[in-house]
């Protein structure tokens, strides 16, 4: 977002987001809370506009998308903020026909709300952007909401109240992009009898942690510095390790089976996806984008 | 046991979760084999707009092996397209990668082909099963190019 000195613009709408129950001193909104709101808001209307147009935004269109917004801080008062959020069609590309910003904005604020009724309905690359958003959320008492007006003046939409209460539905949505088990390959590099923990060294040269099992000291001891293939549980930090052995070759892999795959966590990992209607029609889109 | 190299189509399905797909996988012995090619895996590794579940499905998907073609069978390539314009009047569907997939499955020991699409019907020395084609697992909103 770009702050700029704006003249009126007939297809502008004000986008107005209401911060409560923060300890805003006359005047003074923490520059942190105020960079996660712009992050929050640009992430999501970023994606919409991705969303609409159907294909990622590039090079001139990209920058004309990214700087659809211009930022005023509107009111702060004691323990609230009102920020309003300008947003126009910046420069001489128009985006689509079919798309404005008031229907980014709308939409914007349709996100909001069905990340406030359901946040399994939100795809999992928008958990970031929610993340900034509901940052600010860090006291029971405080609220967030948006309202969007056209130029005129009119309202268009309101959206729900955020309260802390969202930031237990962002951890939810971000912890669908770790991984809950697993395989991996790769050398084992560390062995730490303190913590009884393991490093293995991906393909990449990257270190992945893994906690083992005291008992499993016996089994694990010899294989430093050897292939491995380390099967585990659990996420992030708390990956352990349920069996480790030695492998000739990082390409020995075993074929899946229909067991294997049903229990992958795979099937249905794309079910937000209501675009992909045709499976036919979408495999033959992706292979003309393979070489593109 | 039985092996099945599953078409991109297939794998779109699985990943979004669609009743008739699974149904199929459920009912097969939990042992046979579910093969998918590199291909589709650089397919949806393209995906524009799940980025990120693609990467994650991908990332599952690769603990377990996925199956290339031969470089010596990739030399047919150019005479089976040729046949598969004929066989499809001149049209070029998923030309390219239909001829892929079946060539990764004649160098992996002819595993079951799965799709949707009628588009193999340029070969006939390898085994091509259309979920389209039985009525329990066909998808009624789902025209398949036959």
């Amino acid at each position: 977002m770009k702050k700029k000195s704006q003249t009126q613009n007939s297809e502008s709408v004000k986008f107005k987001v209401h911060l409560e129950g923060k300890d805003c001193n006359t005047n003074i909104i923490s520059l942190d809370d105020l960079q996660n709101l712009v992050a929050g808001v640009n992430g999501l209307s970023k994606y919409v506009t991705r969303q609409k147009l159907g294909k990622n935004i590039k090079s001139k269109l990209d920058k004309e998308a990214r700087e659809i917004c211009t930022l005023g801080v509107k009111d702060i008062t004691k323990g609230s903020a009102i920020l309003e959020i300008e947003a126009y069609p910046d420069g001489q590309q128009k985006l689509d026909e079919n798309v404005n910003t008031e229907i980014i904005m709308r939409e914007t604020i349709r996100l909001i709300n069905d990340f406030q009724d359901d946040e399994s309905k939100i795809p999992i690359e928008l958990g970031p952007y929610f993340d900034s958003l509901t940052k600010p959320l860090n006291k029971e008492e405080s609220k967030l909401s948006f309202d969007l007006y056209s130029a005129s003046g009119r309202i268009i939409v309101k959206s729900q109240t955020l309260t802390i209460l969202s930031r237990g539905k962002v951890q939810k949505i971000l912890s669908r992009r770790r991984l809950e088990g697993g395989v991996i390959y790769g050398l084992l590099k560390e062995i730490n009898l303190k913590d009884y923990s393991s490093k293995i060294e991906l393909f990449n040269r990257k270190l992945e942690k893994f906690y083992f099992e005291p008992h499993q000291w016996e089994s694990i001891r010899d294989l430093l510095e050897s292939k491995v293939e380390v099967k585990f549980e659990g996420k992030g930090f708390n990956r352990k390790m349920i069996n480790i052995k030695t492998i000739n070759s990082f390409q020995e892999k075993e074929k899946m089976t229909a067991k294997d795959l049903l229990n992958s966590g795979v099937i249905g990992a794309l079910k937000h996806r209501e675009d992909i209607k045709n499976s036919v029609e979408y495999a033959k889109k992706l292979a003309d984008d393979l070489f593109k | 046991m039985t092996e099945y190299l599953l078409d991109t189509c297939i794998v779109i399905e699985m990943i979004r979760g669609n009743e008739k797909t699974k149904l199929w996988l459920t009912e097969l012995n939990p042992d046979d084999k579910i093969l998918i090619s590199g291909w589709t895996i650089l397919e949806m590794l393209k995906d524009q707009k799940s980025k990120r579940d693609m990467e994650n499905c991908v990332k599952k998907f690769a603990q377990y092996k996925f199956l290339w073609a031969n470089p010596e069978k990739c030399d047919d390539i150019p005479e089976l397209l040729i046949k598969y314009f004929h066989s499809n009047n001149g049209k070029r569907g998923n030309c390219i990668f239909d001829c892929l997939i079946y060539e990764t499955a004649k160098s992996n020991n002819n595993p079951i082909i799965v799709t949707r699409d009628g588009d193999f019907n340029f070969v006939n020395d390898i085994e091509v099963l259309n979920l389209q084609n039985n009525n329990k697992y066909k998808i009624e909103y789902l025209t398949a190019s036959q």
